[in-house]
């Protein structure tokens, strides 16, 4: 048992090294500013997978909001709908792009009324790669702003590695 | 890069089948004159029936305020956080579009209708709508008035109002309607939404 464990040690570190610091960025990320006391908003980004497999991501984290979840904006037979994703997928050395009118981060119950300027930080999850965080400037959305080429990631570094032994 | 290609393909898909659907399910009804990829114009406009709404400062807002001037309405809810924050900085945009021109904005309102009145009162309304542009109307009301304006102008939604759950979606039309200056049903605009083009017809239309 001990030699299967320092064994799945040494298949985590090799995992981990090949890990490296910009394998998954977060690209034009944004926050909409919303109109004061909104209690829902959204937040827009590219995020590209440098791996070689497809990663999943399950969800994000903020402390500036009370909680954020993945929804789709659809537009079908006319009518306009948010349907919650439980994850999206972004493919192996490819991106995927969170937009307005497409796929976002609906962020919740924000901690105070954020303006144009303030900076969030976000942590996306996912359930084969660790977290990834990054910061998010709020900005107004004007109707065309889809591409701001800002790039701002940084890598959380917390590979969980639980092989006591 | 797949996923991605398929999302585009599907996409494009919804859209084409929304146009044909829209021109041929309206068609029956309404006769559809002019239609291209910005507006469709109605061959005979409608006139619209008594409703009672009211707007961001409490007053009265009901058919009589839908007339003398061009009115582009909305339908949504500000618990929306994507796409009507979207279409109404579009909006926006095109108020600033139109008011380049010489008649400028003073013959054209724009109303944003909140079909949400469980959590959007007039207050709410009137911080939201202002946010993004001060000359915007917002409105709401009984659900009951909603709903006939609503079926006025063919506009469908469905609140997904759970009991005891503040947090629910709202499906609504993507659609902007047109009412003329007689308060007549006349047109309407469907996404993609292109500010610049949709000023561009509504300096046409307003030469009819």
């Amino acid at each position: 048992m001990k030699v299967a464990n320092k064994l799945l040690g040494i298949i985590f570190l090799v995992s981990a090294s090949a890990v490296s610091a910009s394998d998954v960025e977060i690209e034009g990320a944004w926050v909409r500013e919303a109109p004061p006391g909104m209690q829902m908003l959204a937040g827009y980004m590219v995020v590209e997978n440098k791996t070689g497999k497809d990663l999943v991501m399950t969800g994000a984290e903020s402390s500036a909001f009370g909680s954020i979840e993945l929804h789709h904006t659809m537009i079908k037979d006319g009518m306009a709908s948010m349907v919650q994703q439980k994850s999206v997928t972004i493919p192996a050395h490819g991106k995927f792009t969170f937009e307005p009118k497409g796929y976002h981060l609906m962020l919740m119950k924000p901690v105070k009324d954020l303006h144009q300027g303030d900076k969030v930080k976000i942590t996306l999850q996912f359930s084969n790669h660790k977290n990834v965080a990054g910061s998010f400037p709020v900005r107004q959305g004007d109707g065309s702003m889809m591409h701001h080429h800002e790039m701002n990631h940084k890598e959380m570094g917390e590979h969980h590695m639980d092989h006591h032994n | 890069m797949k996923k991605i290609l398929i999302a585009i393909a599907i996409t494009a898909l919804f859209g084409a089948g929304l146009w044909l659907g829209m021109v041929q399910q309206r068609g029956e009804q309404l006769e559809i004159l002019m239609q291209d990829q910005v507006v469709t114009v109605l061959k005979t406009p409608k006139p619209l029936s008594e409703f009672v709404l009211e707007d961001q400062d409490r007053k009265k807002f009901d058919l009589s305020q839908l007339r003398g001037k061009w009115s582009l309405v909305f339908f949504g809810y500000t618990n929306c956080p994507d796409i009507c924050p979207t279409t109404l900085a579009i909006l926006n945009q095109l108020h600033k579009e139109l008011a380049k021109n010489a008649k400028g904005t003073e013959d054209v309102q724009f109303i944003f209708v909140s079909v949400d009145p469980g959590r959007d009162n007039s207050d709410k309304l009137k911080r939201y709508v202002k946010y993004f542009n001060k000359d915007f109307i917002g409105v709401t009301g009984d659900k009951e008035e909603i709903a006939g304006l609503a079926g006025q102008l063919g506009a469908h939604y469905e609140v997904l109002e759970k009991p005891g759950e503040k947090n629910y979606g709202v499906n609504h039309t993507a659609a902007i309607f047109i009412i003329d200056k007689k308060g007549r049903y006349f047109g309407l605009m469907s996404p993609p939404l292109n500010p610049s083009a949709m000023a561009s017809r509504i300096e046409l239309i307003k030469q009819l």
